[in-house]
This record gives C-alpha cells, sequence and structure tokens, in this order.
C-alpha cells in the first residue's frame, strides 16, 4: 500500500475526512483500525461543535425507521453493537427504554401502525402497553393517556462524548485531527485529491464527506450537485436534577407524518430534557432559540406529562440542527463527480444511533474503490475516558487521590467535577482548549449554577495548564474569548496616549 | 476514607460560618472545623470591594475585605481550623462527606453542624432568555469576582438586567474600570436594590434604569453583539448593541447538602426550616446566613450565624433536649417569607422575625395573628422586598397560641422609585433620599445662611439632604494590580466629592502593588489632589 507515496508529496494521506462530528469521527475511528495513514479536517475549534453537540442523545433501536432504508439497516444493526462500543471507548450509556403514549383512539391506531413499522425493521421486542401499565411505569404521564407501546432497548448516550471517544481512540491509533481548518478547495488528481485548508494544502487518495450541514457545500467544491442539505431547528430544555424523577423512560409522543414530535428523556447524567421542535431555516449557523419555538416545548411536554413545568426546573435551553437532505435519504456513496469521495450525508437525526454502521458502510465503499485494507499493527481498541470522582466508589476515590490530590479538589459545585478531571481533558489526545470543550468532555459547568461557581476557576485552570494569558482564553469559537482585558485597560490607553 | 472527629463542623467560611465558629469556639465547642470549598475564606466579602458594610455591627463603613478580616481576625483567635479548598458533596445527621485535596476524601463527624453555604445566582437558563449562546452572558457575582479577585474585564459595553444589589453595584465598579455601562433594566416597576445603591452607583453615574421592561432576547456569536429589550407597559421593542449582559436577577440559597439528607426546603425562603434556635428539623443541625434566606445585610447575617453557633456549642456540650412545642409561623397576606418559621415556646424572651414583604409598601403594618386573634403588632413607615424586616417579640405573646400563628402586613402601595426616575434629569437641588425605601423627594434652598429641606420625613432625611447640598462625597474603592497576582482590594480614607469620582481611575492607571502591604497601609498619600489618602484594604499576598 504504501509504494503510492514514492512519487507524491511528502504529506500523502490514505483518507482525509471532511468534517468532525459524529460520523466524521466515528469513520475515523472504523478506518483507524487498519493501517492507513489518516487526517480528519474540521472547521471549528474542537470536534462534535455541530450537529454532535446539540441533539436528543438517544440511541434508537430502529424501530420506526422508514422500513427497507439503509437508514432502518444501518441503525437497527447500530443498535445492537452500542453496548460494546460504549464499553471499548468508556462512554457512558443508559438502557431507559422509551414508552410512546397514545392519548386516544386515533394515536392507539398509530401505535398499531409503529409496531409493524418496528417488526418490519427486524425490532422484535416491542410491546403493546395497557392505559394501567402505562401509568405504573410512569406515573406523571397524561392520565388521558389510553395506552401506549414500550420499545425496551431505546437507550441514552452522550453525542458528543461519543465523537469525542471515536476521534480520541483514533488519534491514539495514529489518526490526525485539524482543529479550526475549513476545507475550501477539493480537486481531483490523478491518483487522488487536493485538498486546501487555511492552512495548507493536503493531498490525499481519498476522502470522506462527512461535513454534515455542510456537506451539499463540500460535494459543490467536485462540481458534485446530487443534493442539498438545508437545517431543520430543534429547541430543547434541560432540566434540573431535582426533576429527574418525573420520568425513568424517554417518553414519546405519537408521530405525526411531519414529526416525531416534543418527547421527555432522561439523559446519561441524570437530567431530563424536553424537546425538539422540528422547524426548517435558512441559516445553517442559526442556532439560537426562539420565545415561540421554546413555548410549544413546554406545551409538547405538558401534553405528555402535565406535571411538568421546563420553565420551573429549567436551568438551559438550546437549539440544534438537523441535516436534511433533499433526496430524503442517506446519502453514503461515491460522489458521482469524484468516485474517491466519498459521501457520508444527509444523516438527518440518527447519526448518534447509526455512527458505528454508517463508519463501517464507509470502509467497505472505501475498499471497493481501491483502498486496501490491513490491520494496524498494535491497534488498541480501548480508549480509556477520564475517570470522575462523582462516580467513584470510595475505594477508587482513595485510589485517585493517592494518584494525584487534586482528584479531591472540587471545581464544579454542581457536577463535582475536580481539578484533575480538567487537568486531564487540557492534556487529552484531543486537548480541550476551550470552556465548551471542558464542558463537553467533562461537564463542568453544566449544573444548576451553568457555571456561575466554577467559570472563573475553569478560566485560571485554562490558562494555566496552556501557559496562555486569561484573557486569550475562549468560551468556544476565535472571538469567544471570556475577558476582553485586565482591569483599567482603557485607563492605561488613554495613560499611553 | 479518613475519619475526623469535631465538636462543631460549619459548612462555608463566609461572614455567616464565621460568625458561627468564632462563637461555637466563644461558647464552648473545643475543636470546630470550618469547610471552605473556595481557596481563603471571607465567602462573597472578598469580592466586594465597595464600602457600606458593618454600619450596624461594627459600627464603622468598611469595604467587604476589611468586613471580612475583622471576623477572620476574631477567629483566628480561637482554636478553630478552617480547610479550604475543601467541599462538602454530602450531609447526614452528625456527618459530612468532604473533598480536600489537602486532607484526601474525608468523613467528618460532628456533634453539631452548621451549614452557612450562601446563596448562587439565577441564570439565564432560568429565566429562559432565548437567543444565541455566546460568550458574553454572565451572572453579576461571577463578573464581580473576575474583576475584583482576577482582575480582569468581561466587556467593553454592558447592560445589566436586574436592579439588584449585585448589578447596582457592578455598574458602578465596571463604570469606573473604564467599561460602558448602557442601561440598567428592571422587570419589576421599582428598583429591587438599596435605595442607596440606586442613588450611589446609578444616578452618580448618570446611568439610566429602565423599569418594567425586560430583555427577551439574546444576539451574536460567538460573542455577545446585541440584546432585545422589551419595554412591558407598552410593548416596545428595541435592541441595545452591547457585549455583556449582566444578570442580577436573584439569588437563591445553596440547599444541596439538605436536600441530600432527605429534609425539605421552604419554597418561600429557598432554605430549611428553622426555628428560632436556627435548628433545622434534625438534632444537631443548624442553618444560617445567605443559605438560610437571602439577606439585605451583612451584619444581619453575621448576627445570626453567631445565633446558630452559640446554639451549635450548647447542642455539641451536652445534646440539649429538644423543645417540648414549636409553634409554627405562616406567611400571610402582603408576607413573601419570614423566618424563623417555628418558635420554640421556652427560649429567651424576646424572639425576632425576619420578614420579606412581597410589595414596597409604606406606612406598614404588621399583625402577628392566631385563631382569629391579633397576638401583637408593628409598623414600618416602609420597607420593599429588598429588605428584611426585623421585629422584635416576647415569647409569650406566641405561647399564648392554640394554632399556627400568621403574620401578615398592611400597608398603603409604595412607588416613591419611579420619582428616582425623573429626578434623575432634574434640577440640581432635587434629591432622593436614600435613607429609607420610602425615597422621599427632597428639595434644598439656600436662604441666607440657612438651608432649608422641604419633603424630608424624618431628621435623617434632612441631615442627608444638607450634606448632599453641601458637599456630596464619597467613598473611593478600586483594585490595584499586583506583582503576586491577585488585585489588591484599596479604598479612599474618607470621601472623594462625587464628581471626582471618575477622574481618580485613569490617575491609577499606572499604580502597581510590587512589594507586600499590611491592611490599612497608606499607599497614596493624596489621590485626589485633596488630602485623601488611598489604603490598602486587605494585606497581601
Amino acid at each position: 500500500m504504501m509504494q503510492a507515496n514514492e512519487h507524491a508529496p511528502s504529506a500523502l494521506y490514505d483518507v482525509v475526512v471532511i468534517g468532525g462530528g459524529i460520523v466524521g469521527c466515528a469513520v475515523l475511528w472504523e478506518l483507524a483500525k487498519y493501517d492507513l495513514k489518516l487526517l480528519l479536517l474540521e472547521r471549528g475549534p474542537d470536534v462534535a461543535t455541530g450537529i454532535s453537540k446539540a441533539n436528543s442523545g438517544i440511541l434508537h433501536t430502529g424501530f420506526d425507521a422508514p422500513p427497507g432504508t439503509l437508514e432502518a439497516a444501518l441503525v437497527t444493526a447500530a443498535s445492537h453493537r452500542f453496548p460494546d462500543v460504549c464499553k471499548l471507548l468508556d462512554v457512558p450509556i443508559r438502557r431507559c427504554g422509551a414508552i410512546m403514549v397514545a392519548l386516544n383512539e386515533e394515536d392507539l391506531q398509530a401505535c398499531e401502525e409503529v409496531l409493524e413499522q418496528a417488526r418490519a425493521n427486524g425490532v422484535h421486542d416491542v410491546q403493546r402497553l395497557s392505559r394501567a401499565q402505562l401509568l405504573e411505569m410512569e406515573p406523571n404521564v397524561n392520565p388521558c393517556a389510553v395506552g401506549g407501546l414500550l420499545i425496551p432497548r431505546e437507550s441514552v448516550s452522550c453525542s458528543a462524548r461519543l465523537t469525542i471517544a471515536y476521534a480520541e481512540s483514533a488519534v491514539l491509533n495514529g489518526a490526525e485531527v485539524g482543529l479550526n481548518e475549513p476545507v475550501l478547495g477539493l480537486a481531483p488528481t490523478p491518483d487522488g485529491l487536493l485538498l486546501q485548508t487555511p492552512r495548507r494544502q493536503v493531498q490525499t487518495r481519498f476522502a470522506v464527506n462527512a461535513a454534515g450541514l455542510y456537506a451539499d457545500d463540500v460535494a459543490r467544491l467536485v462540481g458534485d450537485e446530487s443534493f442539498r442539505i438545508t437545517p431543520r431547528k430543534g429547541e430543547f430544555f434541560v432540566l434540573d436534577r431535582h426533576a429527574s424523577g418525573i420520568v425513568s423512560h424517554i417518553v414519546l409522543p405519537v408521530p405525526t407524518p411531519t414529526t416525531k414530535g416534543i418527547l421527555v428523556a432522561p439523559t446519561v447524567d441524570g437530567n431530563l430534557i424536553v424537546g425538539p421542535t422540528a422547524d426548517d431555516i435558512q441559516d445553517k449557523a442559526d442556532v439560537a432559540t426562539t420565545a415561540d419555538g421554546l413555548r410549544r416545548v413546554a406545551e409538547g411536554a405538558r401534553r405528555l406529562v402535565p406535571s411538568l413545568r421546563p420553565e420551573q426546573y429549567a436551568i438551559a435551553q438550546y437549539a440544534g440542527l438537523r441535516s436534511v437532505c433533499s433526496t430524503g435519504r442517506f446519502e453514503i456513496r461515491p460522489s458521482c463527480a469524484c468516485p474517491r469521495l466519498i459521501h457520508a450525508a444527509g444523516i438527518r437525526s440518527t447519526g448518534l444511533s447509526a455512527s458505528p454502521e454508517i463508519a463501517r458502510t464507509v470502509r467497505e465503499l472505501l475498499a471497493a474503490a481501491g483502498l486496501s485494507l490491513k490491520e494496524r499493527p498494535g491497534y488498541r481498541p480501548e480508549r480509556p475516558g477520564i475517570q470522575r470522582v462523582r462516580d467513584a466508589d470510595p475505594e477508587q476515590l482513595e485510589r485517585l487521590y493517592s494518584l494525584d490530590s487534586r482528584y479531591a479538589h472540587l471545581v464544579c459545585r454542581c457536577e463535582h467535577i475536580s481539578e484533575a478531571e480538567l487537568v486531564r481533558a487540557i492534556h487529552s489526545p484531543i486537548p480541550a482548549r476551550t470552556l465548551d470543550a471542558l464542558k463537553r468532555r467533562v461537564r463542568v459547568g453544566t449544573g444548576r449554577c451553568q457555571g456561575g461557581f466554577c467559570t472563573p476557576r475553569v478560566l485560571e485552570i485554562l490558562a494555566r495548564e496552556l501557559g496562555l494569558p486569561p484573557d486569550s482564553i475562549c468560551k468556544d469559537a476565535p472571538g469567544s474569548e471570556l475577558l476582553v482585558g485586565p482591569n483599567k485597560w482603557r485607563w492605561m490607553q488613554a495613560h499611553e496616549d | 476514607m479518613k475519619t475526623k472527629l469535631v465538636d462543631v463542623a460549619v459548612v462555608g467560611a463566609g461572614p455567616a460560618g464565621l460568625a458561627a465558629a468564632w462563637s461555637a469556639s466563644e461558647h464552648g465547642a473545643k475543636d470546630v472545623l470550618i469547610l471552605e470549598r473556595e481557596e481563603r475564606p471571607g465567602g462573597v466579602l472578598k469580592q466586594c470591594i465597595h464600602n457600606g458594610f458593618g454600619l450596624q455591627y461594627f459600627g464603622q463603613d468598611l469595604t467587604g475585605p476589611e468586613y471580612a478580616s475583622r471576623l477572620l481576625e476574631r477567629v483566628s483567635r480561637t482554636g478553630a481550623d478552617c480547610w479550604t479548598h475543601s467541599m462538602v458533596t454530602s450531609l447526614r445527621p452528625g456527618e459530612l462527606t468532604v473533598f480536600s485535596p489537602k486532607h484526601g476524601p474525608t468523613t467528618v463527624r460532628a456533634k453539631a453542624i452548621v451549614l452557612a453555604t450562601g446563596c448562587r445566582e439565577r441564570t439565564r437558563g432560568n429565566l429562559v432568555i432565548p437567543g444565541t449562546r455566546p460568550s458574553g452572558v454572565l451572572t453579576a457575582g461571577t463578573a464581580q469576582r473576575l474583576v475584583n479577585l482576577h482582575g480582569y474585564l468581561p466587556g467593553r459595553r454592558a447592560l445589566i438586567l436586574g436592579s439588584g444589589d449585585v448589578g447596582l453595584i457592578m455598574a458602578r465598579r465596571l463604570t469606573l474600570e473604564g467599561v460602558e455601562v448602557a442601561r440598567v433594566v428592571e422587570l419589576m416597576p421599582y428598583a429591587t436594590g438599596l435605595p442607596r445603591n440606586v442613588a450611589q452607583c446609578l444616578h452618580d453615574f448618570g446611568i439610566p434604569l429602565q423599569l418594567h421592561s425586560t430583555v427577551t432576547r439574546i444576539l451574536g456569536w460567538p460573542r455577545l453583539e446585541a440584546v432585545e429589550i422589551t419595554d412591558l407597559a407598552s410593548g416596545r421593542v428595541e435592541l441595545l448593541s452591547c457585549d455583556l449582559l449582566l444578570l442580577s436577577v436573584g439569588l437563591i440559597c445553596e440547599n444541596e447538602l439538605v436536600l441530600s439528607a432527605g429534609l425539605e426546603l421552604d419554597p418561600r425562603t429557598g432554605g430549611p426550616y428553622v426555628d428560632d434556635r436556627l435548628a433545622l428539623p434534625v438534632p444537631g443541625l443548624f442553618a444560617a446566613g445567605n443559605g438560610l434566606h437571602v439577606s439585605d445585610l451583612v451584619d444581619r447575617v453575621t448576627v445570626e450565624g453567631e445565633l446558630a453557633g452559640l446554639q451549635a456549642a450548647r447542642h455539641a456540650a451536652s445534646g440539649v433536649q429538644e423543645p417540648v412545642r414549636r409553634i409554627p409561623i405562616i406567611s400571610d397576606e402582603g408576607v413573601r417569607s419570614v423566618v424563623p418559621q417555628y418558635v420554640c415556646e421556652q427560649g429567651p424572651q424576646e424572639v425576632v422575625l425576619a420578614i420579606r414583604v412581597q410589595e414596597p409598601l409604606r406606612q406598614a403594618r404588621f399583625e402577628l395573628w392566631s385563631s382569629g386573634r391579633v397576638l401583637a403588632r408593628h409598623t414600618e413607615r416602609a420597607c420593599a422586598p429588598g429588605q428584611l424586616v426585623l421585629w422584635g417579640l416576647e415569647r409569650r405573646a406566641f405561647a399564648s397560641a392554640d394554632e399556627p400563628c400568621r403574620v401578615r402586613v398592611l400597608g398603603e402601595p409604595l412607588c416613591a422609585p419611579e420619582s428616582a426616575h425623573e429626578l434623575r434629569e432634574g434640577e440640581p437641588q432635587d434629591l432622593l433620599c436614600v435613607i429609607c425605601p420610602l425615597g422621599c423627594r427632597l428639595q434644598v434652598h439656600a436662604q441666607g445662611h440657612e438651608l432649608l429641606v422641604k419633603g424630608a420625613g424624618c431628621p435623617d432625611g434632612r441631615r442627608y439632604a444638607r450634606d448632599e447640598f453641601v458637599q456630596p462625597k464619597r467613598a473611593f474603592t478600586t483594585t490595584i494590580p499586583t506583582i503576586w497576582g491577585r488585585p489588591l482590594p484599596v479604598r479612599s480614607t474618607g470621601g472623594v466629592p462625587k464628581e471626582k469620582l471618575l477622574a481618580i481611575p485613569p490617575r491609577l492607571a499606572s499604580l502597581r502593588i510590587l512589594r507586600p502591604v499590611k491592611p490599612g497601609e497608606i499607599l497614596l498619600p493624596d489621590m485626589d489632589g485633596a488630602g485623601t489618602a488611598l489604603v490598602a484594604s486587605e494585606g497581601g499576598p
């Protein structure tokens, strides 16, 4: 395989993955199992900064996927792999199960259709629930409920942490990741592709288009206009842990032809989330919440769980985007304009759920296109995560403390995150260099005070560990510095003038 | 996990905790351990570098650091120990789980525990303000910490939502540091902070206060660019450009520990239910300060901490017998909250109720009643939700009640703060009195050698008007960068003429502290050209 290198520029990659979301990182993880020279290019300041950081975190079984589609096949196949994948990558997963609540006869009829669909997709463990069964399992759901379904294997994980874990596992196995590096140009060459980023030119034999919302823009760089991606916004409430006892399953409404509706779901960290809306918008960068959207979310939640008042328990609200493809399906195939570019696009809302199988499919397509796959010598399948003191039992705690006393210095008052966890995240395979990057890795600042207590402390630790002045530390993207300068900087300026 | 045995454990080394630890030691507790999650004791006082503390308790106008160091000095004279960087993560009766980098994960067993956990700020997420999620949106207290303890500014042009005291104090603080404070926006039709702070933090600097309005959208990414302000009365919507939004929209008592012990919170205060000994329903557990109910003055918090410390010491010494009967005190008409929520039948002669009203009132008539019978009455000339009304009663007034006692208040609605708004643009001799929430409009005329004051409701108001007319002076506080990193809080020895306040910071711009300083040390003998000295509020490093 390496013979190709001999006459090529020094930085010749076998595969460049465009996009550091859940799909791109899963592909990188899958390919890192083989003896390949790999690079992932991400336009944002970290992996998991787009769609993959703001969604429901639900791992679907595929029970409600459109039967016969590639999506249905990949989601159902992936759902059986997750317990192992999450264990290998040290990512939390919680099998909480889902219940679908029918509020009237019409809903009950629709549930029957969903049940048939589930069976068609090979999800055979979905069960009908009587009103009594439903209310016994979830006493706080709307007492008007007439029945419903139980989908026992529906689970939750954290899409940002899984994305990071995929990428870190790949990096531990030799893959490279370029952050703040959007792909500006993409040109076929005789034996591959030449990519242009603001920093460099990259020569590769193959490329994977996992650019999410921007996958059509990337396709267009090689003249491929076979699909268009438009954003569909979903708004969510995050509720205080004090509300977590209200429901223990994912509580779903009966879907309508246009939307799966607003659900109430536990998160893997013990909060509840409520959402999402589904609004088609124009701007791919618009992740602002709206008064109207949040009102509809609150209404939707009350329909399912009348006692749930999101405003009362709200600790945060966010909006995420889905990438809706003009073709209405997963576009996982070589580009018609450039066969060495493999699309992994149009992954509307099941990117997390299908990720390991999307990655496998992409790997097979690459092999079919001529990429030779030889197992990587010394491949390490396990990616150890950062040990959390919050989850540690007294013995583990003692061990961690004897390793590093900073495990007993709690920096985040709400989530009980220690300084040692922050330091480890800052020096992890994909280093956390911003406040939000730390938040995604160790959840610092995600609790009920939303960083009110820890923000100044985290800033100080980031500055110290990175050897940077505090006023250069960003919340997220460049330009989001939390501090604009030392006290009196204006007076000092005036003084100098 | 290691175990540590103590007589009294105090959670939190803010004013309530320090007062409790001192008082417990004074009253005979042998081993007193304070557990503090921050880097050093003092609580929020460390970052409250402004003056105005201690007028009641110490009879002196102190800055936050000065007040804290007085409490600390007292504690250091006792044998009490303080673990810093040490967070308590759970509470069971007589037992605390503590994370401490110096001592390791530890179980602290205490004969009595005082919870002095303070409060946290309400956030954007609690308010559900829609929009983008940029940098530049902070709670006022977090910003105060960044500026006063870290020495960095979080923005260039600020809008402050909420006219609570922290927000008002930050409006002045940022102005003096060269940040443009565009406006303070308040949801209620009146300012919620102390009148003194409205006058001295906003009016002194010409910062507009927009009442009955709120922020309805946040715009810009990755940095805040503007906020949308909606006037609730007219529905008028306005975009205001700013790169910093500070939220001063309420404080929430920190009570995860109370909840972790399976105890309930009073939804009116957000704190635990206590009796007049500040005892929780579990024997040996006491609470004081902002974790019990949000107070207006640190002086009051200190007194409360002392009471909790005394009771904890007594309990630790003898395992005090629990009282036979506790009479519940219920918040009734016009009353937002009352602490304590129970009064013991037996105890010292006087019981003090700390009452928070729902609306600003003039001629407020408080009544304690039970079974249709009024047991006691109390009148306040004026009161507002931002302040605690302290009502001292004889215990036997409660003892005669067979049923729960209720506290209600009747009075005329007070809307003086609106006049404050108009007066900002008024004639120089027009003044808003800041002595009490009544907010009298004062007019001062010179007649020969006499000053005539019109509109004052009390002698204090007349005195205030004369002083303000002759020469309004203000204490000046700021921080000075140091070579050891943490900025040094400093203050003026006396008052600086109000109109000169903004001239001072540019003069201090190049000042650096290059050597260790003692508290109270003179740093500049004449900072304003009129002989006012600049002194250190605390020592360092």
